[in-house]
């Protein structure tokens, strides 16, 4: 345990690629760690004192052994090895008993602390800033969810408890040996050097190897699903060949990564195991002086010799794990650098949108690696007005319902509801006054039910079956169906109206729908927008649609060109100023019935 | 194979597997039989070095120290030190041994179920998820290896257990038949614990499969979380779930600490025994002192072989349920091969798809229809993906070689997935570029660094709706097939655009039938055809003209399209 967590802390952080997420710090992962033994101190430290009293127990044979040699050579009868052998038995029984009961305690432990771990990973998911949460959809935070969280489970639950077992085996017994005889149990120091030197040189080199090991592994999980989520694509455009070939490349990077991870520990074993071999020599050759000096007794020589080579055995079991432990320890860093995230809102507007007026002024936003995409957008939307945004892909649309949503925020200019920057607003006030609607929608592994309250903890079911009607699910009816995951795939239409009822539900003051409603046919796009039309009455609607009804229904539209205001105002305004509105109607219109 | 240099994975074969887990588990283990051989070997010398070391503390306490001489004592400290470092060799050369076998199982295992994945093609959906693929993947592969690696120290203990039986056999019958018995009585007593664990362990598992897949549903979902609320609610439904894990964890606590109990107690009790019967036996001068400290240290070091197999059992246990769940996903029904197919037709033949009544002939055919999903479902039987009668000029599409189908008839699905990789190598075809211009898509190109040359993630996710709507067209185009179905292949592109793209692929497909499912008037109104279908039914045929002057149901579904 402790030689992988200094692994973890022995070299530096590495610089993890930017779209991924951070992978804890090693000063980090240990304070995390200890962190988290605290937070059960009481189970734990009990565990901890079963198991040193259990191996304290399982040393009274060696030791009892000692006696025993030196009663025989003191000439006593087989009545007093008889009675030695009694206390051996008692000790031994107390072993078992003890053992049984520190494993049972640790079990628990294990368990407790690993749920813990998991329980706080998705809360702390949950409290990642919107901008992360966007990009977390899949990928990397995905990763960390299905694949670190359950290892970091298997290196509290199982990993750890064996390792420390072996650590405080070895300790009994080198403290057994110094009970003994303190000098022979001096000879054990002659392992200390090269144990020190091997440790050194595969500390310095662990900790990369692991991650890049984890990372190579992850990518190939990443390529597996992505195989399997495209699977009729790759039928269809016959890349199964392509799709082989990527996940063998994939492979070859893992084995890549583990061969390295292995070199290390072939240096670092040998070491280790070449260590252990002079100690129980020196034990027998100066334990041999000495009793020549007539300074110990044969018994002492023949305990501490046994001893010496029983420490082994621990020792060994620990060079085994090392492995498992390097491993979860690089997924417990993994799953504490989603902790490390920053979600202290810098939001402090103590100011509450006066309503649903949205104000662009002079807004700049350029994404952090990429060119301007907004250059100065000023505009005005009164609260209530169901404005349109139309212009062609590419154009910045989707940026400003980003802004206002305040998933990011300009690099210059303001974008303002009611008179106060969203960016300023907490985000738990803020998505009581916006919220935007994409194409992109998720249904939970849960009933419709609770698919729908998370808009609104207090809707009853006619609230819900009204807001279902709202947007055409006619195919609902059944609340507590279960959705999602391995219960019955929904069509994307069908998760499209899930997300607008939710809207409906959530009943915010600004409404965003970018493309929301892309994925329904025409027809029912259509009904479902002018049914939302209905219900979000009085709220302000911006659309952003490329199809030209939507605009057409609109208040007033707003027409987006390279990333600028290029038009505005009501359908029949722009028609008559023959802007490149009225040219996009006329291709549309030209060709009509 | 060299003992010194590692296998080259992944092998470019993974083989044919039996699928029956037990059968799986001896298959990937002996797929490279050399490598297997001196694994077993090196297990042999390393680990079962190991405990008859003590060997060496007889002659040093015997002939050395008891005897008081010098020069014995040093030989004999020597030979341990000589014999120590034997096995420190051993111990490194057997564990890279045994980490080239592990792995060699391990990713063929993830071979097998990325090739069983590319096979199923658009079968997988029904039949399972992306998230058992993937854990088959990322979690089974695991235990599988853990496994295997397993079975090589089994090997070494027992040869250790084995001859420190020889050994004490040699010092004293009743000694050696004391540990050998005692070592049976560990294993009896222990199958049936283990046996009762098993089962345990497998609820388990699913518990641990069910957290870890609501963990993951709640990443997928969290902007929806994040953006809409419902934190709480979902972090209690986790907590809950959670809890209930650790509930089901504390179940297997008891047994878990019985198999510890056991696997510490037995060997410290024959321990016990053996120290009490070697005393009285050099009580009665039958053994040496020497003697008696090698039998203590021989059954000490039994403690390590017992309690491996013990660890060993339960991690073969995890690895046959893993070989379970690996077969289940190798067994999936694949589409079965035509058993003797018939050629496809000439070029420029008629498709027709009986139950639907749709005819495509070479040109552009406009499929106008309210319901969207019925005509995914004609384009699936058109396309030979779904069972129907469906015909390509004579031939059903159900005796055609699966080969020919793909190459000649394509659904470009518009949620078709965009795979990592170049963006030239995403579109592929013979002329990426003229497919990007036909699909209106050279502003996307030329936004991204480097043009085509520039790598896209999974899924483009960077891209917006419309940007990956009109990869998705240019790859459908470049692909040039005879037949091309395209559903919705602009309704998330702006109308200027749309016009644009019409046009384009006019021109591009010119010769070649084209079908699009859309009830857009720039579609309808360029197609040399038009077919209004309802309720899954061709309900009348014509040009857009002729269609919106004669049926008012086809002028109410475009107008509504219009406004």
């Amino acid at each position: 345990m402790t030689a992988a967590l200094k692994t973890q802390g022995a070299a530096g952080d590495t610089a993890s690629e930017s779209t991924e997420l951070p992978v804890a710090e090693p000063d980090r992962v240990r304070r995390a760690f200890v962190a988290l033994l605290l937070s059960e101190r009481t189970r734990v430290g009990v565990a901890i004192a079963l198991r040193v009293a259990a191996a304290g127990a399982s040393t009274a044979a060696p030791l009892l052994m000692g006696r025993m040699i030196d009663a025989l050579a003191a000439g006593e009868g087989i009545g007093d090895i008889d009675m030695l052998a009694a206390g051996m038995a008692a000790a031994i029984a107390a072993a078992v008993a003890l053992t049984w009961l520190a494993s049972f305690t640790a079990n628990r432990v294990g368990e407790r602390l690993s749920a813990r771990l998991r329980e706080r990973f998705v809360e702390q998911c949950l409290r990642l800033p919107l901008h992360t949460a966007e990009q977390a959809g899949a990928g990397d935070l995905m990763t960390r969810a299905s694949v670190d969280v359950p290892q970091s489970g298997n290196l509290i639950r199982d990993a750890l408890p064996k390792a420390a077992v072996a650590i405080l085996t070895a300790l009994v017994y080198i403290g057994a040996m110094v009970w003994v005889n303190a000098l022979l149990a001096l000879c054990m120091l002659l392992a200390v050097p090269l144990i020190a030197v091997g440790a050194r040189w595969y500390l310095k080199r662990a900790r990369d190897g692991y991650l890049a090991q984890a990372r190579t592994e992850s990518r190939s999980g990443e390529a597996l699903a992505a195989t399997a989520d495209g699977a009729r694509t790759a039928e269809l455009y016959r890349l199964e060949a392509d799709r082989i070939a990527h996940g063998d490349t994939t492979i070859a990077a893992h084995w890549a990564a583990n061969k390295y991870t292995l070199y290390l520990r072939s240096i670092y074993f040998l070491t280790l195991e070449s260590s252990y071999v002079l100690p129980a020599s020196a034990v027998l050759v100066l334990g041999g002086a000495m009793y020549f000096d007539g300074s110990v007794s044969l018994g002492e020589v023949a305990a501490c010799a046994v001893l010496s080579r029983q420490i082994m055995t621990p020792m060994n079991f620990l060079l085994m794990m090392v492995e498992w432990l390097q491993r979860g320890f690089a997924s417990f860093a993994r799953v504490e650098g989603v902790a490390a995230i920053d979600t202290d809102e810098a939001a402090t507007a103590a100011a509450v949108p006066a309503d649903g007026t949205v104000e662009l002024r002079s807004v700049h936003f350029a994404y952090p690696t990429g060119p301007e995409v907004l250059h100065g957008v000023d505009l005005v939307i009164p609260a209530g007005e169901r404005l349109a945004v139309v212009g062609p892909s590419g154009a910045g649309k989707s940026t400003i319902a980003r802004l206002v949503s305040g998933i990011d925020a300009p690099t210059s200019g303001r974008v303002r509801i009611g008179g106060v920057d969203v960016a300023s607003l907490p985000l738990g006030e803020r998505r009581g006054h916006v919220t935007l609607v994409t194409q992109e929608h998720h249904v939970f592994a849960a009933t419709l039910r609770d698919n729908l309250t998370l808009a609104k903890p207090e809707a009853d079911d006619a609230e819900l079956r009204q807001a279902l009607t709202t947007v055409g699910a006619t195919w609902a009816d059944d609340l507590d169906a279960e959705l999602g995951g391995t219960a019955a795939e929904l069509d994307p239409a069908a998760a499209q109206q899930i997300a607008l009822a939710r809207i409906v539900l959530a009943d915010p003051d600004v409404v965003i729908l970018d493309e929301a409603t892309a994925m329904l046919d025409p027809r029912a796009a259509r009904d479902t927008e002018r049914a939302l039309a209905a219900v979000l009455e009085g709220r302000t609607v911006i659309g952003i649609a490329h199809r030209l009804h939507t605009a057409h229904d609109a208040d007033r539209i707003a027409v987006i060109e390279d990333g600028g205001l290029a038009e505005l105002g009501s359908h029949d305004e722009l028609l008559r100023a023959d802007g490149p509105y009225a040219r996009l109607w006329n291709t549309w219109h030209g060709t009509s019935v | 194979m060299s003992l010194l240099r590692a296998p080259e994975l992944p092998v470019d074969d993974p083989g044919e597997p039996p699928t029956t887990s037990w059968r799986l588990f001896t298959w990937l283990a002996t797929r490279r039989k050399g490598l297997a051989a001196s694994v077993l070997v090196s297990a042999v010398f390393s680990l079962g070095l190991v405990p008859v070391m003590p060997i060496f503390l007889t002659g040093a306490v015997d002939d050395g120290i008891r005897g008081r001489d010098w020069g014995a004592l040093l030989a004999w400290a020597g030979a341990l030190t000589l014999a120590g470092s034997v096995a420190a060799v051993s111990i490194v050369l057997h564990h890279r041994l045994t980490v080239w076998w592990r792995h060699d199982a391990q990713y063929r295992v993830l071979q097998l179920a990325t090739r069983k994945t590319a096979r199923l093609g658009s079968r997988l959906r029904r039949q399972t998820t992306t998230g058992s693929v993937v854990s088959v993947g990322v979690t089974d592969v695991v235990s599988i290896g853990r496994a295997i690696e397993s079975l090589a120290p089994t090997v070494g203990c027992v040869t250790g257990i084995v001859a420190v039986a020889v050994l004490l056999f040699g010092m004293s019958a009743s000694l050696g038949l004391t540990v050998f018995i005692g070592v049976i009585a560990v294993a009896a007593i222990t199958g049936p614990m283990l046996r009762h664990l098993q089962a345990r362990y497998g609820a388990y598992r699913r518990d641990i499969g069910t957290v870890t897949d609501r963990a993951a549903d709640i990443v997928a979902g969290l902007r929806v979380l994040r953006g809409v609320g419902g934190e709480d609610r979902f972090n209690a439904a986790y907590r809950r779930d959670s809890q209930r894990l650790k509930r089901s964890g504390f179940g297997l606590a008891a047994p878990g600490a019985w198999i510890d109990a056991i696997s510490e107690g037995a060997p410290a009790i024959l321990l016990g025994a053996v120290v009490w019967m070697s005393a009285r036996l050099v009580a009665a001068d039958e053994i040496t002192v020497g003697q008696m400290v090698a039998a203590f240290g021989y059954t000490a070091a039994l403690l390590m072989p017992v309690r491996w197999l013990m660890g060993t059992a339960m991690t073969i246990i995890q690895g046959e349920v893993a070989c379970a769940k690996v077969c289940e996903l190798l067994v999936l029904p694949e589409r079965d091969a035509p058993r003797d197919p018939l050629q496809g037709p000439e070029s420029g033949a008629e498709l027709h798809d009986p139950e639907s009544e749709l005819t495509l002939a070479p040109g552009l055919t406009a499929v106008a229809t309210a319901d969207t999903d019925a005509a995914a479902a004609i384009f699936d039987r058109l396309a030979g993906l779904a069972p129907s009668e469906a015909v390509f000029g004579r031939v059903p599409l159900a005796r055609m070689a699966s080969e020919e189908l793909r190459r000649r008839i394509l659904p470009g699905d518009h949620d078709a997935y965009l795979f990592a990789g170049t963006l030239a190598a995403v579109i592929g075809g013979r002329d990426a570029k003229a497919a990007v211009t036909t699909a209106a898509a050279d502003d996307v190109v030329d936004a991204l660094p480097g043009g085509l040359a520039a790598e896209m993630d999974d899924q483009a996710r960077t891209l917006s709706g419309g940007q990956r709507q009109r990869l998705r067209l240019a790859r459908a185009l470049a692909a040039d097939p005879e037949v091309l179905l395209l559903l919705e292949p602009t309704s998330a592109v702006d109308s200027h655009t749309e016009s644009r793209i019409t046009e384009r692929l006019t021109g591009f497909r010119h010769g070649r039938t084209t079908a699009v499912v859309s009830a857009s008037p720039l579609w309808l109104g360029r197609a040399d055809q038009v077919v209004f279908v309802q309720e899954g039914k061709v309900a009348a045929t014509g040009t857009h003209a002729e269609l919106a002057a004669s049926r008012p149901d086809y002028r109410a579904l475009v107008n509504r399209e219009l406004s």
